[in-house]
């Protein structure tokens, strides 16, 4: 690339702290709009979770406090890139834990402050949204199948800032419901690759689980019920055998493609009565967008309904910074930039227009 | 040499910038808050560094305090002294927030020869403190380490003389031995320019680590699973 050329590149340096992944990066976004990663250090931090079974909040603020500005270091380094050449900060802002995201936060506002530029305070869902834009290029409006640890949620992506919810889970997160069953059956955490693997050398045909909220208007998610169908079927069984929890992950794992699926064909549909026209494209993105099957489903689906696939390399599916610096580059683009008293939000839907769901907690 | 301090360990948020060549304070700023830090700091620097007269490139040297205090708190100023040190390749100078009260108290002594040291506790909440103890001369050196202590604990350390006794648990504490303690009941919490006025004798020691005192809440998970078969 001549300089002239680079010289039209804005830089962005991107940090996430809002679960368990400290993460830094550096992109770069041309005046044409298209993006390209510099760097992108994730320093997962589940080690330290792992004897709790879960993320503790308290030990996941600290681990981000104590690394975060060697991992800005080394993304820098790794980028070749110094602050004076940084035109931008951005951070995730929410939703996420609250200790872990002021870390992240204030360690943005600083170097903005300090360096004279611009602060982007970033939705981490929103920079899960807009992920497809640096990676392959795509314009909205698509539809999103947004599918993680905390989240589950389809979206009409309208573009930067400009979301309609179609439908959200009204009880666990899909990745939520992989790590209970892993939990459940003795699986390691998380639960989502171990499922996985267990359930491709299980038979889905033995243990037949429930397909939750199939055919329902909305396009709604439910996973509780299904974990507690796991949880009966293997009581039954127990002590389970290595082929029992292999049969029992498949079942499961069967009944979610078949839910995600459904849902995800009411999308469509409620999508394309937005749009007045079919969807054309049709995105996945979030941790639990690395399964394989899942994957496949959802290309399947998409074939089916004419409409293009998209999902960002599995490193880009969990939580990375090279998606918050890609969602600051957009923001900043249209001049949406933080004051240096931004907020964070632990609770921050992408459709705040949209109504909670029927029973639905914190993550709808 | 400029010094930029800041606290936001406890029930406050504070920020001051120092000049060790006879200037002394050249501005700070103190605003007492329970939560709200995160906010308020950042932009409390900018002001206190534009007050000052200066940019941050004139700034040679960050102080902080490392706790103890809430742990959200003490994660704040550590988070930002850490961004300050890496954006402008400076060192950090640390304090613990209870030390920072000592040097306020140290500031009122001059009328009171009878005060033989100073003890500093804070409200850590659960019914205990967070206590440390200073010589009154010789720069303020820690007779202890920090702790977090009950009230009743705290005020048997003080063995020899009167000692001067501040911090927002200070009454808790002294009302187990009355006798004992000088309570200065105005001075509840660390201002950053004492902080300030610390730090040119600090020596810088890398990167600055938040000091809990006390382990994340936290209990390992067990009886979860349901039985697998045993070989």
């Amino acid at each position: 690339m001549s300089p002239s050329e680079m010289a039209h590149e804005t830089i962005i340096l991107g940090i996430e702290t809002s679960c368990d992944e400290t993460a830094a990066a550096v992109v770069a976004r041309d005046s044409a709009g298209r993006g390209r990663i510099l760097s992108s250090i994730v320093r997962s931090q589940w080690d330290s979770h792992r004897p709790f079974g879960g993320v503790v909040p308290e030990i996941a603020a600290r681990a981000h406090a104590e690394c975060l500005d060697e991992l800005i270091r080394d993304a820098m380094a790794e980028a070749g890139i110094g602050f004076e050449r940084i035109d931008a900060v951005s951070a995730a802002a929410g939703p996420g834990l609250i200790g872990g995201l002021i870390v992240g936060v204030v360690t943005a506002k600083t170097i903005a402050l300090v360096r004279g530029i611009p602060l982007v305070a970033v939705n981490h869902l929103e920079a899960h949204a807009l992920t497809v834009g640096l990676t392959d290029g795509l314009d909205p409006p698509y539809l999103l199948l947004l599918v993680s640890g905390g989240h589950t949620q389809l979206l009409l992506v309208h573009g930067v800032d400009h979301y309609t919810r179609l439908g959200t889970t009204i009880d666990d997160a899909l990745g939520e419901a992989f790590d209970k069953t892993a939990k459940l059956l003795g699986l390691p955490q998380p639960g989502g690759p171990s499922v996985e693997k267990a359930a491709k050398q299980g038979d889905a045909s033995r243990f037949v689980m429930p397909r939750p909220m199939l055919g329902r208007e909305e396009a709604h998610f439910s996973f509780a019920g299904l974990k507690t169908a796991v949880r009966q079927r293997a009581l039954q069984h127990a002590p389970l055998s290595d082929n029992d929890v292999n049969d029992l992950c498949a079942g499961f794992e069967a009944a979610v493609l078949a839910s995600v699926a459904d849902r995800c064909g009411r999308a469509f549909d409620l999508a394309a009565e937005m749009l007045g026209e079919p969807v054309a494209d049709f995105v996945v993105a979030g941790g639990v967008a690395a399964n394989q099957a899942l994957r496949q489903t959802l290309r399947d689906l998409a074939e089916s309904r004419g409409s293009r696939f998209h999902v960002p390399p599995v490193e880009l599916c969990g939580d990375n910074a090279a998606m918050i610096a890609w969602a600051g580059a957009e923001r900043l683009a249209r001049g949406l930039v933080s004051p240096l008293d931004a907020k964070v939000h632990p609770r921050w839907p992408l459709d705040a227009t949209a109504p909670r769901a029927i029973g639905a907690g914190v993550k709808a | 040499m400029n010094i930029l301090a800041f606290d936001t360990c406890l029930d406050a948020c504070s920020a001051a910038v120092f000049s060790d060549g006879g200037e002394g304070v050249r501005a700070c700023a103190f605003e007492p808050m329970a939560t709200g830090q995160a906010e308020r700091l950042i932009p409390m620097i900018s002001e206190v560094v534009d007050t000052a007269g200066l940019t941050f490139e004139d700034v040679d040297r960050i102080a902080v305090t490392v706790g103890p205090g809430t742990f959200t708190g003490t994660r704040i100023a550590i988070a930002a002294a850490r961004a300050l040190a890496l954006a402008m390749n400076v060192p950090v100078v640390t304090a613990t927030s209870l030390a920072v009260v000592a040097q306020q108290v140290a500031r009122h002594l001059n009328n009171m020869p009878d005060v033989a040291a100073i003890a500093v506790a804070a409200d850590a909440r659960r019914g205990q403190v967070y206590w440390q103890r200073f010589s009154r001369g010789g720069g303020l050196a820690a007779l202890c380490e920090p702790q977090v202590l009950t009230p009743e604990e705290a005020a048997s350390q003080a063995t020899e003389g009167i000692y001067a006794l501040a911090g927002s648990a200070a009454d808790a504490v002294a009302r187990h031995a009355p006798a004992k303690y000088r309570v200065f009941a105005s001075i509840e919490l660390p201002r950053a320019e004492d902080l300030a006025a610390m730090a040119p004798h600090i020596l810088p020691a890398g990167s600055p680590n938040p000091l809990y005192l006390r382990p994340a809440d936290a209990k390992p998970q067990v009886g979860k699973s349901i039985a697998r078969v045993t070989i």
